[in-house]
C-alpha cells in the first residue's frame, strides 16, 4: 500500500488551529477529488506532544474515508527534502513561523493565514 | 518461528494471550478492575497463563497475530506470536516488536464504563502497562528495535504521546492491515524511517486471496467467516469496510489448523454470522447450514462471535433456521452456544436515527419488537446472548433511555447477559483523569440497575445449568459463585441506597 499513488501534502510551521483546519480542508478537498490516499509529513520543531497529537486527532479524525500516511521529519529537514523531492508533486503547507522555501519544481505552497484558495506555485 | 530466534516478535499482554479456561465470556472479566477479590484470583479466572512450548510459542494466539504471523511467514520473513512472558527472551536479537489489542488502555466499552462506574483501572490496561514496562525495550532500541502497534484499538495511542514517547512507538496500524504491514517491514528492514501512524481507508482494505490463512491455533479455535458489516450504524466503524465472505475451502482450512493442533472447540466470527453468504440482509440458508455442518465435522462446541438480532428474528421466522442451525449444532457434545448481540437502545426514535438498518427487513419503529423476539427465539433454542446496549450516545433524550429500561423488562424472562456501555465522548479522554467527568445521570443508573440485576438472576443460571455444568469445572465455579453472590450483595445494597425501584427482578428464574 505504501508504494501506492499518494496525495502529498507537507506541513511546516505552528500546528495551530487554523493550520489544522486548512489541513482538514486538505483531506475533504482530496475526498472531493477522488482521491484514495493521502500522505501528510509533518516538520516539527520540539515542542509539546500533547499540543501536536490534539492537533492530529482532531485532522485525522475528520476523515475515514481516505487512506492516511502520516510522517514526521525534524523541520530542519525541510530544506533539504524539498531539494530531494524536485520534481514530484507536493503540496506544502505552511504554518505560522516558517519562512517561504525556494522554487522547486512540483511544489505548491499555500500559507495557512492565506485563504485556502490563494494556492501558488512558487 | 521457523529456525533460531525470531527477527520479528509477535505478542500483547496477559489479558488476550490466554485461552480463558476455554470460556469466552470470562473475558469479560478482563475490561474490569478486580473486585471483591485479590486482583491477581480474578487475572486467574479472567485470563489464565496460556500453556507454551519450550521455545515460548503459545498453543493458542489472538487471531489477529495468528493472521499476521502467516501473513509475514508467506512473505518470507522469521515471524513468530511469543508469549507475553517469553517476549524478553528474544528481544535483544529481534529486529521488530509488533503488538496488538482490542483496548490497550481500556477506553473502549464496556472497560470504559467500569472504569466510570469503579473509578478503579481495569485488568486489561494494568495488564498491558506491566507487560510494556517489563520488556527491555529501552536497551533494544538503542540497538534500532522498531516497535509497531495496531488492533481494533491502535486509535488509542493518539491518546498517550507520553506512552508513544516512553515506549518508543515507531508506528501505529488502525485498520485491516495486510496491505502495509510487510511494507512497513521492507522499510524497517532496509533502515528507512517509518511513518508515525497509517490508516488503512476502505478503499485499501485486502481483498480476500490477500487475507492469510493461519498456520498455528487461534485462541478457543476462533476463525474468521466474514469482514464488513453492510448495516451503516453511526457508532461502528467495521460499516464503513466493504463486505467480504471467506470460501468454506478456506474456512475449513484454519478449521484444520486449529483440530491438528488440539483445539477442538471453535468460534465463528462475523459482525454477524447469519449473514454468511448473504446478499446483502437478504439471508442465504443454504451457505449456513453448509458452514454449521462443517463446522461440526470438525468441532464438538462451537460459538458465534456476533449475529445481529434481526437477522436472528428473520432466520426463524422465515426460514425456520435457527431451530435447523440448533439440529446441527446441540447433541451430546453441546447444548447450547453463545452470542454477542447488541441491543444498544430500547428507543425506536434513536434507533432510526444512529442504526436505521439494525432492524432491517423490519422498520427500525419496530425495533423493541425485534429485540424481544430475537430474544424469545434464543431462549427457545438454547443460544445464551451476552448482549449490549449503549447509554449516553449524543443524541439522546431522557425518554429514549427510559424506552431502554421499559425494553429490558419486557427482556426479564429470556435468558441471557445484559451488559450496559456507556458512550464516552473522545473529546473527554485527553484528560488524564477523564472517568470523572463522564456526566452518568439518574435514568443511566436506573438502566444500569436493570442490566445489573437482570444479569445477576440470570448468570447463576447459565453458570451452573450450562456453562460450568461438570466436575471438571468445579473450583472456576465454586469462586464465580461466590462472586456472584458478592456482587449480587453489594449490587443490591447500592441499588437500594440509589433509591431505584425495580420490580422483583432480584427472584430467581423457574
Amino acid at each position: 500500500m505504501l508504494s501506492q499513488k499518494f496525495l502529498k501534502v507537507w506541513f511546516a510551521g505552528e500546528l495551530d488551529e487554523k493550520a489544522v483546519e486548512h489541513l482538514k480542508r486538505k483531506l475533504a478537498e482530496a475526498l472531493a477529488r477522488r482521491e484514495r490516499r493521502i500522505l501528510i509529513r509533518f516538520y516539527l520543531d520540539k515542542g509539546s506532544h500533547e499540543t501536536y497529537y490534539e492537533a492530529l486527532r482532531n485532522i485525522l479524525l475528520s476523515s475515514v474515508a481516505l487512506s492516511i500516511v502520516v510522517e514526521e521529519r525534524p523541520a530542519y529537514e525541510l530544506k533539504r527534502d524539498l531539494e530531494r523531492a524536485s520534481g514530484e508533486e507536493i503540496l506544502l503547507v505552511l504554518g505560522r513561523g516558517t519562512i517561504r522555501p525556494s522554487r522547486s519544481a512540483g511544489l505548491v505552497v499555500e500559507e495557512v493565514e492565506e485563504s485556502c484558495l490563494r494556492a501558488s506555485p512558487t | 518461528m521457523s529456525e533460531g530466534k525470531p527477527d520479528i516478535i509477535l505478542t500483547t499482554d496477559r489479558s488476550m494471550m490466554t485461552t480463558h479456561h476455554g470460556k469466552e465470556f470470562l473475558g469479560f472479566m478482563t475490561t474490569g478492575p478486580a473486585i471483591g477479590m485479590p486482583e491477581r484470583l480474578w487475572m486467574w479466572i479472567a485470563c489464565p497463563k496460556m500453556k507454551t512450548d519450550p521455545a515460548g510459542r503459545p498453543w493458542q494466539a489472538p487471531y489477529a497475530l495468528r493472521k499476521l504471523e502467516a501473513l509475514l511467514q508467506d512473505n518470507g520473513y522469521n515471524a513468530a506470536v511469543i508469549d507475553p512472558d517469553h517476549v524478553n527472551r528474544y528481544l535483544a536479537d529481534a529486529k521488530i516488536l509488533m503488538l496488538s489489542h482490542h483496548d490497550y488502555f481500556a477506553l473502549c466499552p464496556p472497560s470504559s464504563e467500569w472504569w466510570v462506574v469503579t473509578k478503579k483501572e481495569p485488568v486489561n490496561a494494568k495488564s498491558f502497562r506491566r507487560l510494556m514496562d517489563g520488556l527491555n525495550l529501552a536497551e533494544a532500541k538503542r540497538r534500532g528495535l522498531k516497535v509497531i502497534v495496531g488492533g481494533p484499538a491502535a486509535w488509542q495511542w493518539l491518546y498517550k504521546p507520553d506512552l508513544i514517547e516512553r515506549w518508543g512507538i515507531d508506528t501505529i496500524v488502525d485498520g485491516e492491515g495486510e496491505r502495509v504491514v510487510t511494507d512497513l517491514v521492507e522499510r524497517a528492514y532496509a533502515g528507512e524511517p517509518l511513518p508515525k501512524y497509517v490508516f488503512v481507508g476502505p478503499g485499501d482494505v485486502p481483498s480476500i486471496e490477500e487475507i492469510p490463512t493461519i498456520k498455528r491455533p487461534s485462541i478457543n479455535g476462533l476463525v474468521e467467516i466474514m469482514r464488513g458489516c453492510p448495516r451503516g450504524c453511526k457508532f461502528c466503524s467495521v460499516t464503513l469496510r466493504p463486505l467480504r465472505h471467506i470460501p468454506l475451502d478456506r474456512i475449513e482450512k484454519e478449521m484444520l489448523v486449529n483440530v491438528e493442533g488440539g483445539v477442538r472447540s471453535g468460534i465463528l466470527h462475523s459482525e454477524d454470522v447469519l449473514l454468511y453468504g448473504a446478499n446483502g440482509i437478504k439471508l442465504n440458508p443454504d451457505a449456513l447450514i453448509k458452514l454449521h455442518e462443517l463446522s461440526k465435522k470438525y468441532w464438538k462446541t462451537l460459538a458465534w462471535s456476533h449475529a445481529s438480532l434481526a437477522a436472528i428474528k428473520l432466520a426463524e421466522s422465515e426460514h425456520g433456521l435457527i431451530r435447523k442451525l440448533a439440529e446441527i449444532i446441540c447433541d451430546e457434545h453441546q447444548r447450547y452456544w453463545g452470542v454477542e448481540v447488541g441491543i444498544e437502545t430500547g428507543s425506536p426514535r434513536l434507533a432510526k436515527k444512529i442504526m436505521p438498518a439494525k432492524a432491517a427487513p423490519y422498520p427500525a419503529e419496530k425495533w423493541p419488537e425485534v429485540v424481544e423476539e430475537a430474544f424469545a427465539i434464543m431462549h427457545d433454542n438454547n443460544i445464551i446472548p451476552a448482549a449490549t446496549l449503549i447509554l449516553g450516545l449524543p443524541e439522546e433524550t431522557p425518554d429514549d433511555v427510559m424506552a431502554t429500561a421499559e425494553l429490558l423488562d419486557r427482556l426479564r424472562p429470556y435468558r441471557s447477559l445484559i451488559v450496559p456501555m456507556f458512550f464516552v465522548p473522545m473529546g473527554l479522554l485527553k484528560n488524564k483523569d477523564w472517568f470523572t467527568d463522564v456526566e452518568v445521570r439518574d435514568e443511566h443508573k436506573e438502566v444500569m440497575a436493570r442490566c445489573l440485576l437482570h444479569s445477576l438472576r440470570w448468570a447463576e443460571d447459565i453458570v451452573n445449568k450450562f456453562y460450568l455444568k461438570g466436575k471438571k469445572n468445579y473450583l472456576l465455579k465454586l469462586v464465580i459463585n461466590t462472586f456472584l453472590k458478592y456482587v449480587s450483595y453489594k449490587g443490591g445494597k447500592v441499588v437500594r441506597e440509589l433509591g431505584i425501584k425495580v420490580p422483583e427482578l432480584l427472584e430467581k428464574p423457574a
